[in-house]
């Protein structure tokens, strides 16, 4: 019992890291925020122009979709990390993990928003043209708000995992939180930083889950 | 009087089904036609071809003297002046009923907050829900969120007005008061085209009765002479099938 508290809750190592781990914080947070952001309103995006059911966009944008879908994060950090280089664009460490990220969280976030807007009865797009919105008011005053709701639980739990995704930044030494308690780790070959790093990732992460439950209830109706 | 609204010709196909077979229809100012048939009879699809929700694959529509299956018409200018009720009612549920009637007046007619609810609450004193503009649809009866639907199509002061079943979603003890706002509309002297069951309220109401069967018209007229000397047999049996249910 003392080997294990002393192994994974040695308060005195968590103490002397927690200034490195906290700068790893302080990063892992803004690549959430930025992926988040750019990640679901980039998916809004392409789910609303999909809308328009032009082939000559829809088709070329289904195919990227499925692909960065199919593809593991890593994976699409590695090539943005090490093959873009070779295309004429070095992206920093940092830049390349967002990019990535959001890349991916975009094509999961059209794909939700998508299923939520064709999830919309089609008498609600005829009373909106019937009398004499167009299509795109029609899409954005009253499908869309019926869309988005039933796409929020989704879109949290895709959130969440590509938040924690920005881990495998660590994979392209972007010095996040986990990189920071591995680093610490094998410094003092404890690792008890990891438990203080799990801490963190739960600071970090449930705030949004709480979020979530509150925009659910907030914009639930009766049927 | 010349008509405010006239059909000529216009068919449509779902597939290889023929819903509706080239008809016509005029509508003149202040008129009532009620169009009754059985199912299928096409009666829903020759009113959703009017103001073009499922344009017809030939024929012309003339409203208001303007050719709207024209190509390069601005439909959405055209529907504000053409109201439709949905048998599903269809209004919105993530907005109250004053939200529901208010939308289009300003988002297409771009009308203040102020004049729009105004005009909104107006709508909703005719149907009788002004003490309901907050309440969401979900937490309305179905008879109220039908008068809402309603009170929508007219705050956009239609020339025309189109029901499409507006009572056979609801419960009979329902019916009524969808029934009753439609008759003052008729006194107020709205046009209207009205797709329905009711029988009763048919005759009532209507200034001229069409009855479908397969997709075509197949006879009209004033109510007392398509309901108790109809000419033709189809018409004769689709109304003694209607008298012995009962």
């Amino acid at each position: 019992m003392d080997q294990l508290l002393d192994l994974y809750f040695n308060l005195e190592t968590m103490q002397r890291f927690f200034p490195m781990l906290r700068e790893g914080f302080v990063l892992t947070l803004q690549m959430t925020l930025l992926v988040v952001s750019i990640g679901i309103s980039t998916g809004l995006l392409l789910a609303l122009v999909r809308a328009f059911g032009v082939r000559l966009i829809n088709w070329p944008m289904q195919f990227l979709v499925d692909f960065l879908r199919a593809v593991p994060p890593l994976v699409v950090i590695m090539c943005t990390y090490f093959a873009l280089p070779y295309a004429g664009m070095r992206l920093s460490p940092f830049v390349a993990t967002v990019a990535s990220l959001a890349l991916i969280l975009a094509a999961f976030a059209e794909e939700i928003f998508w299923s939520g807007i064709t999830s919309v009865n089609r008498g609600q797009w005829e009373a909106g043209r019937a009398t004499g919105l167009n299509f795109l008011q029609t899409l954005v005053h009253i499908i869309l708000p019926q869309g988005v709701r039933l796409a929020v639980p989704l879109l949290t739990n895709r959130t969440i995992e590509i938040g924690k995704a920005t881990s495998l930044g660590s994979a392209i030494s972007v010095a996040d939180i986990l990189n920071q308690a591995t680093s610490a780790q094998s410094i003092v070959a404890n690792p008890s930083p990891l438990t203080l790093a799990a801490l963190m990732y739960v600071v970090l992460f449930v705030p949004l889950v709480m979020t979530s439950r509150w925009v659910e209830r907030r914009y639930r109706w009766q049927h | 009087m010349s008509p405010i609204l006239s059909a000529r010709g216009i068919s449509r196909c779902f597939g290889s089904v023929t819903a509706l077979a080239p008809s016509d229809l005029d509508v003149a100012p202040g008129e009532v036609v009620v169009l009754i048939g059985p199912s299928g009879s096409g009666k829903s699809t020759l009113l959703r071809c009017l103001n073009l929700l499922s344009p017809p694959d030939s024929g012309d529509i003339h409203f208001r003297a303007q050719c709207i299956t024209e190509r390069g018409v601005n439909l959405n200018q055209v529907r504000r002046s053409i109201g439709m009720v949905f048998q599903q009612f269809n209004l919105y549920p993530h907005m109250t009923a004053l939200d529901n009637v208010t939308l289009a007046l300003r988002r297409v007619h771009r009308m203040s907050r102020e004049n729009a609810r105004a005009r909104g609450m107006a709508a909703l004193e005719e149907v009788g829900l002004v003490e309901h503009h907050d309440t969401h649809p979900g937490k309305l009866s179905g008879g109220q969120q039908q008068r809402v639907g309603i009170a929508r199509a007219l705050a956009l002061e239609p020339d025309i007005m189109l029901f499409d079943e507006p009572t056979s979603a609801l419960d009979p003890e329902l019916v009524g008061e969808v029934l009753s706002v439609m008759r003052r509309l008729r006194d107020r002297k709205m046009t209207m085209v009205i797709v329905t069951h009711e029988m009763g309220f048919a005759r009532d109401v209507a200034d001229r009765v069409v009855f479908m069967n397969e997709g075509a018209i197949i006879e009209q007229g004033s109510p007392e002479a398509l309901f108790t000397t109809p000419s033709q047999p189809r018409t004769r049996e689709f109304l003694s099938r209607l008298m012995e249910q009962r």
